[in-house]
């Protein structure tokens, strides 16, 4: 009988073992999988010709209510503001890297290794439309990803109180040799009441320049 | 407890035929016989593709060559497709044609994810599941994480796949990397 009942249990280890051998095979068997390499070469460019005029036109606008509630949104070229109750500094950080796309840029003023003959530097030109007489709008120090550079002086568009408002041009030149990305910072100075609708148009345009860092015509 | 004995045997021969059965399914004359049932099966292929602007991809031996590509240029690619996104990173597409096929199975996961570090990799890898330019995509990660991009029911599907390597203008040279496409079954019927 003790016999018998081993017999028994041997059989249902058995048929166990079967069952669960079949089920792990068919769960081991039920994954594919393909590999795919990607690859594709993409080396930095000379920039021998004017690349293509670009125009980058920002619109600020906004309602002044309260600052805490909300933050700048940027989409498509247009900036908007928050709503804020009382003056206060809004700034927003443009990146520019469009202009020369496989090209990193700074503002030449910033530029350590000087241009050589023959070589290129880049202009950007700025025509800002003011209609708000109680706000200042200009460009302060570049942060060049992860490499410092020294303050610059702001370059003033307009002047706070508006006595020079009115379409304004300012040039910024910038260098070719310099590693990283130029990121164009626009401060606006905000007050109570003012309307709130100013445009920028910026443009590139690139210049030739000789030893004595003239211009080539 | 003979009896027992003897339901057991039969149970056990029960099994043992069903395995032999699973194991050598071409050697049963017979399809329809007792013991024929439907083998789980799975599989995947993965052909070259077109988007929307007619840009064909092409897969040679489980590779794909875009060639060389510039930021000034980036339309005159030799394969797929590339172009300057919003951010003004370099963007180099692949269109892919995903055939899953499936039988005895509830349901696959297809999941993808980057199971190897390249010595220039492509600043992100993003997929989507359109052929447009402007469908919005999902970041690739890194094994062993994977991310779902369909589950396919029972008998299989047929399905677009977008693959997009991004280049950051600070980049250069020649980018490699490799992206797995997993197909695996969720439960058996």
């Amino acid at each position: 009988m003790r016999l018998l009942r081993y017999f028994n249990l041997g059989l249902y280890i058995v048929a166990m073992g079967l069952f669960l051998c079949q089920k792990g095979k068919v769960q081991a068997a039920l994954e594919e999988k393909f590999d795919l390499t990607l690859q594709a070469s993409c080396l930095p460019e000379n920039l021998t010709e004017a690349p293509s005029q670009v125009d980058i036109l920002i619109q600020f606008r906004g309602t002044q209510t309260n600052p805490a509630q909300g933050r700048m949104i940027e989409s498509s070229g247009t900036v908007s503001y928050p709503r804020s109750s009382e003056p206060t500094l809004l700034e927003n950080s443009i990146h520019l890297s469009l202009i020369f796309p496989g090209f990193k840029v700074a503002l030449k003023r910033f530029c350590t290794p000087p241009l050589l003959e023959g070589q290129q530097k880049f202009a950007l030109q700025g025509k800002y439309n003011h209609s708000s007489p109680h706000s200042l709008i200009s460009f302060i120090t570049p942060s060049l990803g992860e490499r410092k550079v020294e303050q610059g002086t702001p370059s003033k568009f307009c002047e706070a109180d508006g006595t020079k408002k009115g379409p304004k041009e300012h040039e910024v030149e910038f260098g070719r040799d310099t590693l990283n990305p130029y990121e164009l910072k626009l401060i606006r100075n905000i007050s109570i009441g003012a309307p709130m609708e100013d445009e920028i148009e910026i443009g590139l345009g690139v210049i030739k320049i000789d030893k004595d860092d003239k211009e080539v015509p | 407890m003979i009896f027992r004995s003897f339901v057991l045997l039969i149970s056990g021969i029960f099994f043992l035929i069903w395995d032999l059965a699973e194991t050598y399914p071409q050697s049963s004359q017979n399809d329809m016989g007792l013991f024929a049932q439907v083998s789980p099966s799975l599989s995947l292929k993965v052909e070259g593709g077109v988007n929307d602007l007619g840009r064909a991809t092409i897969i040679t031996g489980g590779q794909i060559a875009f060639g060389n590509v510039t930021f000034a240029e980036p339309q005159l690619i030799s394969n797929g497709d590339a172009y300057l996104n919003n951010q003004f990173r370099l963007s180099i597409e692949a269109t892919l044609k995903v055939t899953v096929t499936s039988g005895g199975i509830n349901q696959a996961n297809v999941e993808l994810t980057r199971p190897l570090d390249s010595a220039n990799p492509f600043a992100s890898i993003l997929f989507s599941n359109g052929t447009r330019r402007e469908d919005a995509t999902q970041s690739v990660p890194k094994t062993p994480e994977r991310v779902l991009i369909r589950t396919v029911q029972n008998g299989g599907a047929v399905f677009p796949l977008r693959i997009i390597g991004i280049i950051e203008p600070t980049q250069s040279g020649t980018f490699s990397e490799t992206v797995r496409i997993y197909a695996s079954a969720t439960s058996n019927i």
